[in-house]
């Protein structure tokens, strides 16, 4: 969906259309998501940070200027309320990711549903996890996550291909879905 | 896989898997407030005494009355109904936002094939081809060997149904190019379809632009019978088309609109 079909969604729904929420909750459900997934690593706990973020949206919306930048506004509520999430966790229960191999698993996971994604990312290391969500799935540019992560670009284009790699020898189940 | 497939894929998954909260932030009061709010508040009335409220009443029943039986004709939401067929043949109704409003197989194969996905409807209609193409290829449907998907679209509003008809005709062999190289379009007739062709077609678990092939060809030769010709692949009606001749001219038989077709 185009920025500006986006906007007219978000501005009918300021002014309370039900159905416009329920549109622009399906064209942003996904990345909000795994912006806070990459943040947690935690599927259980980012779904509960996912329904406050979009409390969080609601609660702002007024304020929200029409810019054509919806997604990147609602990602920036995303990321700081996951952050907030993870300081406040690490206070409580000290983690150490060395200590958590499957960081994308959790116990409390529906087991009758299959993850096919989260059985492709597993055979990444977290660095590539990040670049192929961040790239794949979030859609942001090699440059961008280069920056983030403090490596060059080429270092970040060959692990991203090396992940694929990795993914299409892992997913040759997948294919026959 | 290419690398595009790959991300398509990935990113395919990835909405797939994301958890639902939507009905929990609904059942919020965050969000009940925040609608109550944004609801017009209702003005006060002022005093009536009962013969004008009667008067008042009744005026208002007439109203509803008009309003439920009488203007919903004239203010339908306009839509175009889409029908695709692979052999599972599906039926979409999309809105003029296009958003798709309903989705139904329109014989058990299409059921089948509808199961298997995540809730379609209220989806944008780009989304859905998109959704609906990779897993007809996913699941063999459509493959180098099988490479026709028939369509048509139908609607009261003639902008509407030139909107969507393109709208297919742009989408779908750009979608399924890319793992079906000799993809073929084929536009199929549903127009006018009357109760006994919907009923016969069904039976024999096809759609209805397939079953008008099917007659189009059986007007040509004796070789074959309806119930032969039903089990055939869209393709090989498609073959028995040329052996025969027949002009693929609407209404009737489909109009191969493909720049990709045989």
């Amino acid at each position: 969906m185009n920025k500006n079909k986006l906007e007219n969604i978000v501005e009918a729904f300021k002014n309370g259309d039900e159905t416009a929420f329920d549109r622009l909750y399906e064209e942003t459900k996904t990345d909000v998501y795994y912006t806070i997934l990459l943040v947690l690593k935690d599927p259980s706990l980012s779904e509960d940070i996912m329904q406050d973020t979009y409390l969080k949206m609601i609660e702002n919306i007024q304020s929200y200027k029409r810019k054509g930048e919806f997604k990147a506004w609602l990602k920036t509520i995303a990321k700081r309320l996951a952050i907030n999430a993870y300081n406040k966790r690490k206070k409580e229960t000290p983690m150490d990711a060395a200590e958590n191999p499957n960081l994308f698993e959790s116990e409390n996971r529906d087991l009758e549903k299959r993850y096919y994604l989260e059985k492709l990312l597993n055979v990444l290391n977290e660095e590539e996890k990040t670049i192929v969500i961040r790239h794949a799935v979030l859609g942001d540019k090699h440059k961008d996550i280069a920056e983030d992560l403090k490596k060059p670009l080429g270092t970040v284009l060959w692990k991203y291909q090396n992940a694929l790699e990795k993914m299409r020898k892992e997913g040759g189940e997948f294919d026959e879905r | 896989m290419s690398d595009k497939k790959m991300e398509k894929k990935l990113r395919h998954y990835a909405k797939e898997e994301t958890p639902d909260v939507k009905e929990r932030i609904k059942a919020s009061s965050v969000y009940r407030d925040f609608m109550e709010k944004r609801q017009p508040e209702p003005k006060k009335t002022p005093g009536f005494n009962w013969n004008r409220r009667l008067a008042f009443g009744g005026t208002l029943a007439l109203l509803i009355l008009a309003f439920v039986f009488v203007f919903p004709l004239f203010q339908a939401e306009a839509s175009s109904t889409v029908y695709m067929d692979i052999n599972p043949s599906l039926r979409l109704e999309v809105g003029e936002d296009d958003f798709v409003k309903r989705l139904d197989g329109e014989n058990q194969d299409g059921e089948d094939f509808l199961e298997g996905l995540s809730n379609l409807r209220n989806q944008p209609f780009d989304d859905v081809i998109d959704i609906l193409v990779e897993e007809a290829i996913d699941r063999g449907y459509l493959s180098e060997d099988n490479p026709y998907l028939m369509f048509d679209v139908i609607s009261d509003n003639e902008d509407l149904q030139a909107r969507h008809l393109a709208k297919m005709e742009e989408r779908l062999p750009e979608v399924a190019q890319d793992r079906v190289p000799n993809f073929a379009l084929m536009r199929g007739s549903s127009e006018g379809v009357g109760e006994e062709e919907r009923e016969r077609a069904q039976q024999h678990g096809i759609s209805v632009m397939k079953s008008r092939i099917i007659d189009a060809i059986l007007e040509e030769t004796d070789d074959y019978d309806y119930e032969t010709l039903s089990e055939y692949s869209v393709g090989q009606l498609r073959d028995l088309m040329d052996d025969y001749d027949i002009s693929p001219k609407r209404p009737g038989p489909p109009q191969d609109t493909s720049p990709f077709g045989p």
